[in-house]
């Protein structure tokens, strides 16, 4: 290696007329690389690096490289231009706005480490260059450092004076707590209580989640419903209210329906109509007494994690929940029958009235989601 | 000045060569009008800071090159761009559950009731001129930030660069890690579209699941119970100030911790466990990074201008009782949600408690696994009893049961957050869903062991090619007879990396330099 360098009059160190700090710092001699891996014999290691570079670039090949980046530099600000120009002049909701806009910023953004990239390798020699290592740890610098440390905390009477220690920390304790303490105000209540709750009053109708209208056993001019198979999300009633927009005259032109959603994350349910001969004549878990006509209602929160399970398979009565897979079997009570839930849906006791709506009895008689700590 | 590249004795070049002082260089190169001008305004910063000593080092420092210590700064630049975009975003986004109609140009979802959260989200991507392209760009650096985070801790690992004295900055990288990945959620978490809301229910339902006090934690979290109208505005000030301070903090601290450790490096010609042999600050390093910081941001720029993220209005505003078949969190998450769809549901209930299944992957499970990667240090110092300093690295194959763990662990990542797409899985290949569980639950028990014995075997085979090459030379596909008759393929030595001389740095203390110098 340093014949290539005295080839071409030595390294740019020697030429200035130093040689002899640089050769003893680092000519790569046994002595002074030091343990030999076993990968410095390895061909072709790729961890080696090694710099391959000509240390001396002629004139013409600098001027062409200068033109190279000089280029790089002009189309990246050329990018840079159209990018402030087209967000000025086009149109937001042109078709290709958001590529047109991003990949302009895009290509001048590149440009830009491009050129430094190939600066870097053809213009600047960028030497390897050695840098020695300072120990991290010296013993007299530590002991000293302790030294001064402990004088500073005999001169504070920290340890001499017990009284001086003992109200400090004593009233360190409390001031810390206090922004602890402040975090009560995050919430104002106590959770157990309202877990065990959802929004369900005895009487609330059940009403469609998505057309809005109460569900009927009878008369389907009267609301939503039900084939053998079918199933729908349901709403207590007090869920939906109506927006109204009106006119100057008082007249009522917009109405758009809004769902409460503090009422519909805990009482979304299911209303689902099976065969009265499906039911599993063995299982217990079913409450018949709020069955009605096949008609069963269970919660739609996933006991596992409280997403909706929304995916409702006919042929083999399964309930599935699209976020973790787990499968409720509805004709065993909603029990889990697969994935990750450890828990039946709750059952919603329902009735109809002599109207044919129907209606809550009462709110479940378990709390509705995912487990906790509190649950029995 | 670049004439001065085949002139070694031009003035430019002499500062950085160890034998002239630097003064009368400094004297030279103000002959020219901004030489003048710099030289002014250093002298004025000089006269005040005090900072020319920690200057000249600083601009002389050494970083070693090869391409994967890259990675970090991958992590860094992406950062980076995330505060330049999400700062623009903030000035456009409203935090806040309060109900309002959408009447914006989105067409599909006018006269829809939503929060102003997702209002002002798709007003950002359809009515605030450059405002999609920046949201668009703030996510993908997300999901590069992560993902450049994981690889980048991967180098260090297989590597060794965590050995003494470098521990403290990998416990740092792990809590980066964790913190990212909040971030993260947080922030997609923000628009209140319907991915997100669900993502942010069954956050509430992991926190609420936790043993003894996690009821109390999801409701002061979310202010009451789930959705409340709390949470956005709080999560956007996590999102924005919280974990962004802290993230600022401890990048500074792995920062400064790696400038003052000084880089690692692979052993090689001339490269030793006391020195570092690179390039300097100034002009090469910063040239390379700086340029490689606008590729990063140009690679954003050009994902977020062709490929689509996180289209909030396909999926909707976020209503408790609707979720989208096939939902899928941000990479990250997988794992989690792998996890989550695996574990079986045991439940235990004692003494009129419950202990919900989830609790175990989705709590226990990444708490354990982030205390056996910010803890791998001191078990494999433990292990070996090698209390050394290492700022040389290994080759991976020459630590075969430090990589075969790390692969296996990798294995066991990977299984979970292939199963958190298990469902997509079964779909495309047309198979049982619950055999896609069971192949799960399988392959993290086997996979792990598998992979670990695995690559064992090839680390020991490469370290024996490795010794080959080094006895024997290489392979020269030329076969000579002997005169008794043996035919034997000739080798040849193996061929040397080229490697030019490294020109040590101007030391540190300047009165060795001028003793070194023999001016």
């Amino acid at each position: 290696m340093s014949d290539t360098d005295d080839s071409t009059g030595g390294t740019i160190g020697e030429r200035l007329g130093v040689p002899s700090l640089e050769r003893a710092a680092v000519a790569p001699t046994a002595e002074h690389v030091g343990p030999v891996h076993r990968s410095h014999a390895d061909a072709g290691n790729p961890l080696s690096g090694g710099d391959e570079r000509d240390p001396e670039p002629d004139e013409a090949k600098a001027k062409r490289d200068e033109r190279v980046v000089a280029t790089l530099f002009t189309l990246s600000g050329a990018a840079a231009i159209f990018f402030v120009a087209y967000y000025w002049v086009a149109n937001l909701h042109d078709r290709w706005y958001n590529q047109i806009l991003g990949l302009s910023l895009a290509v001048s953004l590149f440009l830009i480490g491009i050129a430094a990239i190939y600066w870097v390798k053809t213009l600047m020699n960028d030497e390897e260059a050695v840098q020695e290592r300072h120990p991290l740890y010296d013993q007299r610098e530590n002991e000293v450092a302790g030294e001064v440390f402990m004088a500073g905390v005999a001169d504070s009477a920290f340890l001499k004076r017990p009284l001086l220690r003992r109200t400090f920390i004593a009233s360190q304790v409390p001031l810390l707590l206090a922004p602890v303490v402040l975090l009560r105000s995050l919430a104002p209540t106590q959770p157990k209580k309202a877990f065990e709750h959802t929004h369900w009053k005895p009487g609330d109708r059940l009403f469609d989640a998505q057309k809005f209208q109460p569900l009927q056993l009878l008369d389907p001019t009267k609301g939503v419903t039900l084939d053998i198979g079918g199933f729908v999300t349901v709403l207590p009633e007090s869920a939906i209210t109506y927006e109204q927009t009106t006119d100057t005259e008082g007249n009522v032109i917009d109405s758009v329906p809004r769902v409460d959603p503090q009422v519909e994350a805990d009482s979304v349910t299911m209303l689902l109509r099976l065969d009265p001969n499906d039911f599993d004549p063995n299982n217990h878990r079913t409450d018949y007494r709020y069955v009605v006509q096949g008609h069963v209602a269970y919660s739609k929160l996933c006991t596992h994690l409280g997403c909706p399970v929304s995916l409702y398979e006919q042929q083999t009565h399964k309930l599935l929940c699209p976020c973790h897979q787990s499968q409720f079997l509805v004709t065993e009570g909603a029990r889990p029958v697969f994935g990750p839930a450890a828990r039946s849906l709750p059952q919603l006791p329902i009735m109809v009235d002599e109207e044919g709506f129907f209606r809550c009895v009462k709110d479940f008689d378990q709390p509705v989601g995912p487990g906790y700590w509190e649950r029995t | 000045m670049t004439t001065s590249t085949s002139d070694p004795g031009a003035p430019n070049r002499l500062g950085r060569n160890p034998g002239i002082p630097p003064v009368p260089k400094r004297a030279k190169d103000s002959t020219t009008m901004g030489g003048a001008a710099l030289g002014g305004t250093g002298k004025w910063l000089d006269e005040r800071l005090g900072m020319a000593p920690k200057l000249r080092r600083t601009l002389n420092k050494v970083f070693p090159d090869h391409w994967s210590f890259m990675l970090g700064e991958i992590a860094l630049y992406s950062f980076v761009i995330l505060l330049l975009t999400g700062t623009y975003l903030t000035f456009f986004f409203k935090a806040s559950s309060t109900e309002v109609v959408y009447h914006g140009s989105y067409m599909p979802l006018r006269g829809t009731t939503m929060t102003e959260a997702y209002a002002s989200t798709l007003n950002i991507s359809f009515d605030v001129r450059a405002g999609l392209i920046m949201r668009q760009i703030h996510h993908w650096a997300a999901l590069l930030f992560v993902a450049s985070i994981c690889v980048h801790m991967m180098r260090v690992f297989f590597t060794g660069a965590f050995r003494k004295p470098r521990e403290l900055n990998w416990v740092i990288g792990v809590g980066l890690l964790v913190l990212a990945i909040l971030e993260g959620f947080a922030g997609y978490s923000l628009p209140d579209d319907l991915l997100s809301g669900t993502g942010l229910r069954i956050a509430y339902s992991i926190t609420e699941s936790a043993p003894v006090m996690g009821s109390y934690l999801a409701w002061f979290l979310f202010g009451g119970d789930f959705p409340g109208d709390a949470f956005i505005s709080r999560l956007y000030a996590v999102h924005i100030l919280l974990i962004p301070g802290i993230l600022v903090a401890l990048i500074s601290a792995h920062m400064a911790l790696l400038v003052h450790q000084k880089h690692t490096q692979f052993p090689g010609p001339g490269r030793t466990e006391t020195n570092v042999v690179g390039s300097r600050l100034f002009p090469g390093f910063s040239a390379k990074t700086g340029g490689f910081f606008f590729i990063v941001f140009g690679a954003c720029a050009a994902l977020a201008s062709l490929f689509q993220i996180n289209p909030i209005w396909l999926f909707g505003p976020y209503e408790a009782r609707n979720v989208s078949a096939g939902s899928q969190p941000d990479w990250y998450m997988g794992f989690l949600d792998g996890s989550s769809r695996l574990m079986p549901g045991w439940e235990i209930r004692l003494f009129g408690h419950t202990i919900p299944p989830i609790v175990w992957p989705a709590v226990i499970l990444p708490g354990i696994l982030m205390a056996l990667v910010g803890g791998y240090p001191w078990i494999e110092q433990k292990l070996t009893g090698d209390k050394n300093y290492h700022h040389l690295l290994d080759r991976p194959r020459d630590r075969p049961v430090r990589t075969a763990a790390g692969a296996g662990f990798i294995a066991f990542y990977i299984s979970l957050w292939l199963s958190g797409g298990n469902d997509v899985l079964a779909s495309i290949f047309h198979i049982s869903l619950n055999a896609t569980t069971f192949a799960g639950r399988a392959l993290v028990v086997f996979s792990p062991p598998i992979t670990y014995l695995v690559t064992k075997r090839i680390c020991l085979n490469l370290q024996a090619r490795s010794d080959a090459v080094a006895h024997h030379g290489v392979e020269t596909g030329f076969i000579s007879m002997s005169p008794d008759g043996q035919y034997a393929e000739i080798h040849a030595p193996a061929p040397q990396p080229k490697h030019h001389t490294p020109i040590p740095v101007l030391p540190d203390d300047l009165r060795e330099l001028e003793a070194g110098s023999g001016h």
